[in-house]
């Protein structure tokens, strides 16, 4: 565990821990960023008038949107 | 204009929630598979810890390279297929975008990696600079789309972009063997036999699981661009 790089005193566990972590915070980021875009872009459509006519909204809800999210 | 759910695109007519529950399922899988990165693997022989880095850096610039070619695809498939020519367009939209997330993250755990091995955070190496090229090519994608008010002409443009992407794939692949390259040969597929199976088989598990990971995270971009489409069409009819 004490091993350092032939290039500095840096442990290896900065440079393993810092990789995964770019990684990690990049993907949740991106994530929420996905679902907040979709989410956004669904209520905005209801806030239209779209599932309007069939009532689906109130039975399973259009993807991503429980039953009781958007304004009628 | 009377707004219907039969003006929705395909993907988000219908509820599809089953990809949310894939995404955390998969998630769940990636999670494992670092910590099998962590943990179940022994140091390598001549990197010592350091070579745990390969276990998301791999994974990460397979998933560009996968979806910088899906994207690809859906724009030549838009081509061939002008009356799916809207939902190709979201296809290829969707793909490129994580390809491009992928990229950088391929970059920048690449030089991290870098680092304590090479010496140097950057080199102009044939592998580190055709894949610089393929980010930057994936960057311009989503500059010409936001920049082309004309939806039509985005389309066009968009789908010739994101197959110039993927045509500088096979050059950032094999780009280690055509040129001197600071970076490696490519261990893992060519010289698999060498790598011991506990590397081996924590490195596949790490590709399929993010694989499967950026699957689900497709899906649900994909259905964001569809309802954000959908909202600028109503708008624009209203």
């Amino acid at each position: 565990m004490n091993q350092v790089s032939e290039y500095g005193n840096t442990p290896w566990i900065i440079y393993v821990a810092a990789a995964y972590l770019v990684v990690g915070v990049v993907l949740a980021g991106y994530t929420v960023f996905c679902y907040r875009n979709r989410r956004q872009s669904l209520l905005a459509l209801k806030s239209e008038g779209f599932f309007a006519d069939s009532g689906r909204e109130t039975q399973s809800g259009a993807v991503g949107l429980s039953p009781t999210q958007g304004g009628q | 204009m009377t707004l219907t759910e039969a003006h929705l695109p395909p993907e988000i007519a219908k509820s599809k929630n089953r990809w949310d529950l894939f995404l955390g399922l998969a998630l769940a899988l990636v999670a494992m598979g670092w910590l099998m990165g962590w943990f179940y693997v022994g140091a390598d022989r001549d990197q010592g810890d350091i070579f745990r880095i390969m276990f998301v850096h791999v994974p990460v610039a397979w998933c560009s390279f996968l979806w910088v070619i899906t994207g690809a695809v859906f724009a030549v498939l838009g081509f061939l297929q002008p009356t799916k020519r809207e939902a190709r367009d979201r296809s290829s939209h969707a793909a490129l975008e994580i390809g491009t997330v992928f990229a950088a993250l391929a970059l920048i755990t690449g030089s991290i990696w870098g680092r304590p091995t090479w010496g140097v955070w950057w080199d102009w190496d044939p592998r580190l600079t055709s894949t610089l090229v393929m980010f930057l090519i994936c960057c311009g994608y989503h500059i010409l789309r936001s920049f082309t008010p004309d939806v039509k002409t985005r389309r066009t443009v968009a789908a010739v972009t994101a197959i110039l992407s993927a045509l500088n794939v096979p050059l950032v692949y094999f780009s280690v063997n055509l040129w001197r390259s600071l970076h490696q040969p490519q261990t893992f597929v060519t010289k698999s036999t060498t790598a011991s199976s506990d590397i081996s088989l924590t490195l596949w598990v790490n590709v399929l699981f993010l694989v499967l990971f950026s699957l689900a995270l497709y899906k649900v971009r994909r259905q964001g661009i569809a309802a954000t489409e959908a909202l600028e069409t109503a708008r624009e009819g209203a």
